[in-house]
């Protein structure tokens, strides 16, 4: 009779058991992109495996100490819930956990939202396959030379963190690579970010980057800001930056969720990660505001109307 | 020869209606069910026809999606992953039978490297070209050019393994690839395994750089820098395709070069089919389809099953041809019933008409049938003799034309009641007194009945006529009246009629102005000739006499005989003189006669007795009476003389004439002078054990000499003298009888005997009589069975009650009884019905010619036929000769009696003789 009810305990959780996923993230919850992958890894894993997030708040909190903590949780975790398969969200999750303990290990991990390049990692690993995050630097350039016949030189505005430093390397070199020269200024707080926003007027564009790290960011007052001084063309890369600009090419966290989750099912259908190639994510959004066009007395060309959404 | 008709049909024939009626039901059937299978198969056809036609649209389908690609590529100098990828799930989305779009780049050895590097600096990072080993990948071998699959869709890991796939590498594609970039079509692969397991093929299409196709074959190898690719699922693109439930099995094979399948793509079978559909048939249908370049063999089989049959129209047709077959065959019945009952109707009918035209050609009457209007349509041969018109000629005539009927007496001519018949529409019978004088002026005396013929409704239509030649039965009745009112031996009138004639007289007496006279006369001497000659003499003699008696009387007289050698004349003259005169010329005429017998000569005498009729107040036995008694008193005068009765001496005369015979007869009695003899009844067509014998009585006068009983028994009967002597004899044949009996007792060798004992009116009127002879029976066992009396036929008929209690009386005691002088004054047979007797003894009057004369030979036939028809045994008297008695052999006739057969003898020695033969014996 004892092993009857025992039984009929366990039997919920041995249908639960049938696989078992850990989605590692590199930032906190609540972090736009962050929440949109999460959502995506979610949306795709759902009914198919045992879900368990586990959040490594490396943005928040940028020290190594903590990442390097936040990698030991995280592997205890793993120890303790022993997924099928780990996905490895943005670059801290990479660099703090695949890399220093499961590099060609037997665990199969999917990384996604590595920034434009997953070198600095070693990565591919035998047991590791998943998505780049590139931004569409490339279109952006076609772009602005659609609205700025002559785009010569901008300027790349950004929060101070690694990860916007290593952007702004790789948009460095592409727009380099087209011809246009782009400066950057990385700044920690508003101020900094307004004096600096000034400053860019007299580029041809300004390349809105990353707020992430400015832990003053006052959204409402830096919108009215930035579209009271607005002067040039402001593109940006980030969807939640387009209070403050006036096109942007945007990447899609879900983009790298959802591919992530797909990987990991085809791992658990018995793909083995490295007949999985790394694939870069091909999908962004385009995005126009119109008051910034105003301000700055620029159409926004047909073409763009046909396709860019508006940011209201 | 008659051909029967089938009144019924043979079970043969039953089951060959039921074996047509299932065979043809089964033949309509099976059209309806090959109609149905037709009709199927046409759906059939239409359907895999239009499947075909849709599967080949689909399959081309995949160009047009292709070639959309390859313009895609086109416009696009580079498209970059996003472009790419958006494009692509557009076209995965609308065709679920693409499973992945490639979009391959070419790249040269050389510049191998660099693609790589370029490719792992977009993002790709361990991107690397590579080929198919099994399962595995590899690093791509070494060629001089590779096409490498830069992008491809879906984007999922599954199909991202495909990344720098060298697909003109791989052998499976490497010809197709060659084809595409050679024609610049799209050039379908061999099928292969799908990534994601399924069975397809590869599309392969060529884009040149510059766009356009190079005519030149070497420029299109040269240009052609990309390649587009899009994998195909089959099952995906057939069963995307509309309903293909009623295909069966459908099969969809790639072609080799040879025109062989060199694979089986798809291969779909329906759900089972239910066994009993294998009786059916099963559709092909197979058609070559060609697209990309690769030629495909779509095959299509469907196992017909019932569903396709329209079983209730089968149905109905069976039941219908069933019921047809069914109502055919009773109709058949019902006409074979119905011509059989007809042709037995007919044959009835026929036969019924040969019948009548046999009978009517067979019978002796003649028949004529004639139309309302009294024109004849029909004689039968008979009529034609009679008539002397033959049945052609008659056709068409009127009746009263071909023959005339009139009354035999009268001559006056009678109307054929023929439209009285047809009036009345009843039988019309005339049987007496018609005479036909037809077309030779013969006269038939005939007898007519007219019928009417009635039709179907009742109606009369004509009449049918018969006349019966009644030539011999008028012939026979007038002999059988002339005979019951004459003297057969000389012809004159008899003593009844002559008594009749007399009375007729008496009553007419005192009306008539002539005066009538009887002259009552005997011959003398008579006894001489029939003692001398014997009675065929005296016959003789009697015949002579009476013709010459004959011509001294006129035609109102009426001459008769009396009885033995008397005679009698009713005399109608006015005075007695005449009277005298004429008895005078009698008495000289006899005594001048001589009678010549053999070689002897006779004269005789005759004494006449007259008295004339004054009134009506004498009676005929008076008259008679007093005539007789002149005579016996002209006799006793000396003879040839004439005495007439006066009525002053009338009671002398009366008394002595009367006494002449009671007191003989009395003295006979005292003196025993009356003696039994036998006269033996032979059968004639058989042997009996029996003897018969008929008792006759004789009375010896006072010489000794025999008096036949003609010459006493009317005397005997007239002064009632004739009971007494039944009695007598009776009583004395009755005591040999049972003498005999207990002879015979004592010796059983003696035959059985039986008599036949004569009885008179009187007797059988005499109610002591009857007790008298029972008394005897009864004291004398066995005696009435030795015992048949006799009785005449004009007593029995005259006082029918009487004699048939007598009869019925006696019959209970045993003895038997014969109606004696059958055929006198008779014209009816019927009254025998209420006789019960055995014998019918026929009258020797008809008898003694019947080999002669054909009236007495009818007469004796009829008697003979009608007493066999009523179980009545017939005796013949008077069988004289052997041709009588052959004749009546011949007849049939049971017994025979007669002189030539048995001469008379004393009662004592005929039983003497018997006890003697019995003794020697």
């Amino acid at each position: 009779m004892k092993r009857l009810l025992l039984l009929l305990l366990l039997l919920p959780m041995s249908v639960m058991a049938g696989k078992k996923c850990l989605l590692v993230m590199s930032y906190h919850k609540g972090y736009e992109w962050n929440d949109g992958i999460e959502r995506a890894v979610r949306r795709e894993l759902h009914g198919r495996c045992e879900l368990k997030v586990f959040y490594m708040d490396t943005k928040r909190n940028t020290s190594e100490e903590w990442g390097k903590q936040q990698a030991i949780r995280a592997k205890n975790l793993i120890g303790m819930f022993r997924p099928d398969v780990v996905i490895a969200s943005d670059d801290n999750a990479s660099r703090y956990l695949v890399k220093p303990y499961y590099r060609n290990a037997r665990l199969p991990f999917v990384f996604c939202g590595i920034n434009w390049s997953a070198d600095e990692y070693g990565y591919p690993y035998r047991n590791t396959t998943g998505m780049i995050e590139i931004a569409p630097v490339a279109s952006m350039i076609k772009h602005l030379r659609v609205l700025i016949p002559n785009v010569r030189h901008g300027i790349y505005l950004s929060s101070n963190t690694r990860t916007e430093h290593k952007d702004y390397e790789r948009f460095r070199s592409i727009f380099s690579s087209h011809g246009i020269q782009l400066d950057a200024a990385f700044v920690s707080s508003m101020a900094s970010w307004k004096t600096v926003y000034l400053k860019a007027q007299k580029f041809d564009f300004v390349l809105i980057g990353n707020n992430a790290g400015i832990t003053d960011w006052d959204s409402k007052e830096i919108s009215v800001f930035a579209l009271g001084n607005a002067q040039r063309l402001s593109v940006s890369f980030y969807q939640w930056m387009m209070p403050y600009s006036a096109f942007a090419l945007t990447k899609r966290p879900e983009e790298q969720g959802s591919w992530a989750g797909k990987t990991a099912l085809a791992i658990l259908s018995g793909l083995k990660p490295s007949d999985i190639p790394v694939v870069v994510n091909r999908h962004w959004d385009m995005w126009v505001n119109p008051a910034f066009f105003g301000k700055i007395g620029m159409r926004v060309p047909v073409h763009m109307q046909y396709r860019a959404r508006l940011w209201k | 020869m008659e051909v029967k008709p089938l009144a019924r049909l043979s079970p043969r024939v039953i089951y060959a209606f039921v074996a047509g009626g299932l065979l043809l039901s089964l033949v309509l059937g099976g059209i309806v069910i090959w109609q149905d299978v037709v009709h199927s198969r046409r759906e059939f056809e239409q359907m895999a026809d239009g499947y075909a036609s849709r599967v080949l649209r689909r399959l081309n389908s995949n160009v047009a999606v292709l070639n959309s690609i390859r313009a895609m590529t086109f416009t696009l100098d580079e498209p970059d992953d996003e472009q790419f990828a958006l494009f692509s799930r557009e076209v995965l989305r609308q065709n679920s039978q693409i499973r992945s779009v490639r979009y391959l780049v070419r790249v040269k050895r050389n510049d191998l490297s660099t693609f790589v590097a370029d490719m792992r600096k977009r993002g790709y990072i361990d991107f690397h070209v590579k080929e198919r080993k099994g399962r595995r990948w590899q690093p791509v071998s070494r060629h001089d050019i590779y096409y490498v699959t830069k992008f491809v869709a879906p984007f999922e890991p599954v199909q991202v393994q495909f990344l720098g796939h060298d697909m003109f590498s791989d052998p499976r594609f490497h010809k197709s690839i060659y084809a595409a970039i050679n024609s610049g079509e799209a050039v379908a692969s061999p099928p292969v395994m799908l990534p994601n397991g399924e069975r397809g093929y590869f599309l392969f299409q060529a884009v040149y750089a510059g766009g356009e196709r190079p005519d030149k074959l070497s420029e299109r190898r040269r240009s052609a820098t990309r390649l587009v690719a899009i994998a195909i699922s089959i099952r995906t693109l057939m069963t995307g395709l509309n309903d293909r439930s009623g295909l069966g099995t459908v099969r969809l094979e790639a072609m080799d070069g040879t025109s062989k399948p060199s694979a089986i793509m798809y291969d779909y079978r329906a759900g089972n089919v239910p066994a009993a559909s294998i009786l059916l048939p099963v559709f092909h249908f197979k058609r070559q389809l060609l697209s990309g370049g690769q030629v495909f063999r779509l095959s299509m089989a469907r196992q017909t099953d019932f569903g396709i049959l329209r079983i209730d129209v089968i149905m109905i047709v069976v039941f219908a041809t069933l019921l047809f077959t069914g109502l055919l065959y009773y109709i058949l019945r019902m006409t074979l019933a119905n011509r059989a009952a007809r042709h037995k109707a007919q044959a009835e009918l026929f036969r019924e008409r040969e019948r009548a035209a046999v009978t009517l050609y067979s019978i002796a009457d003649a028949v004529i049938t004639t139309d309302t209007d009294g024109r004849v349509d029909y004689m039968n041969p008979v009529a034609e003799r009679m008539t002397g018109w033959s049945a052609n000629d008659a056709r068409g005539a009127p009746v009263d034309i071909v023959f005339s009927i009139v009354n035999e007496s009268s001559r006056s001519r009678y109307e054929i009641p023929l439209h009285e018949c047809i009036r009345r529409g009843k039988i019309i019978k005339q049987e007496s007194n018609l005479v036909i004088l037809n077309r030779n002026n013969q006269q038939i005396p005939v007898s007519l009945s007219i019928a009417p013929i009635r039709d179907l409704d009742g109606g009369v239509s004509g009449t049918v006529l018969i006349l019966q030649d009644v030539s011999q039965s008028r012939e026979m009745s007038r002999k059988l009246l002339w005979q019951a009112s004459h003297d057969g031996l000389t012809g004159l009138v008899n003593r009844r009629e002559f008594e009749r004639r007399l009375k007729y007289a008496i009553e007419t007496a005192g009306s008539e102005m002539a005066a009538r006279f009887v002259l009552y006369m005997d011959l003398d001497r008579f006894k001489v000739v029939n003692d001398t000659c014997g009675h065929v003499a005296g016959d003789a003699m009697l015949k002579q006499i009476a013709g010459l008696l004959k011509p001294l009387v006129s035609g109102k007289d009426t001459l008769a005989r009396l009885g033995g050698d008397e005679f009698g004349i009713l005399l109608i003259c006015d005075t007695y003189a005449d009277a005298e005169q004429v008895a005078e010329r009698i008495i000289d005429k006899v005594k001048k006669y001589r009678f010549s017998w053999e070689d002897k000569t006779f004269e005789i005498g005759v004494s006449i007795g007259m008295v004339r009729i004054i009134s009506d107040e004498i009676s005929t036995i008076d008259a008679l009476s007093h005539a007789d008694s002149a005579c016996y008193i002209a006799k006793e005068r000396g003879g040839n003389r004439v005495h007439v009765y006066m009525s002053d001496d009338d009671a002398l005369l009366k008394r002595h004439g009367e006494m002449q015979w009671v007191h003989r007869i009395t003295r006979a009695h005292e003196e025993s002078r009356f003696r039994l003899h036998v006269q033996q009844i032979v059968p004639l067509n058989r042997k009996e054990d029996v003897y018969h014998y008929e008792i006759l009585v004789r009375m010896m006068d006072e010489n000794g000499e025999e008096i036949l009983p003609t010459s006493f028994i009317a005397a005997a009967e007239r002064y009632n003298m004739i009971i007494d002597l039944d009695k007598w004899i009776i009583e004395s044949a009755f005591s040999h009888i049972i003498d005999y009996i207990a002879c015979r007792q004592a010796n059983p060798v003696l035959p059985h005997l039986t008599f036949s004992i004569n009885l008179s009116g009187q007797s059988i009127s005499d109610p002591g009589m009857m007790h008298f002879i029972a008394e005897m029976f009864d004291r004398n066992p066995g005696l009435a069975t030795c015992v048949t009396f006799e009785i005449t036929e004009t007593f029995a008929v005259s006082n029918m009650t009487e004699a048939g209690e007598f009869i019925a009386f006696l019959r209970e005691k045993g003895c038997r009884f014969a109606l004696d002088d059958f055929g006198t004054g008779v014209s009816s047979f019927s009254y025998l019905k209420n006789l019960d007797v055995d014998y019918l003894k026929i009258d020797g009057e008809f008898v003694k010619d019947v080999s002669c004369d054909p009236v007495d030979f009818a007469m004796v036939s009829s008697i003979n036929h009608m007493g066999h028809v009523i179980g009545v045994r017939t005796v013949a008297e008077y069988v004289e000769n052997e041709a009588v008695y052959e004749c009546l052999k011949q007849m049939g006739v049971d017994y025979g009696q007669g002189v030539w057969m048995q001469a008379v003898e004393p009662l004592s020695d005929m039983l003497r003789s018997h006890l003697d033969r019995s003794r020697s014996g």
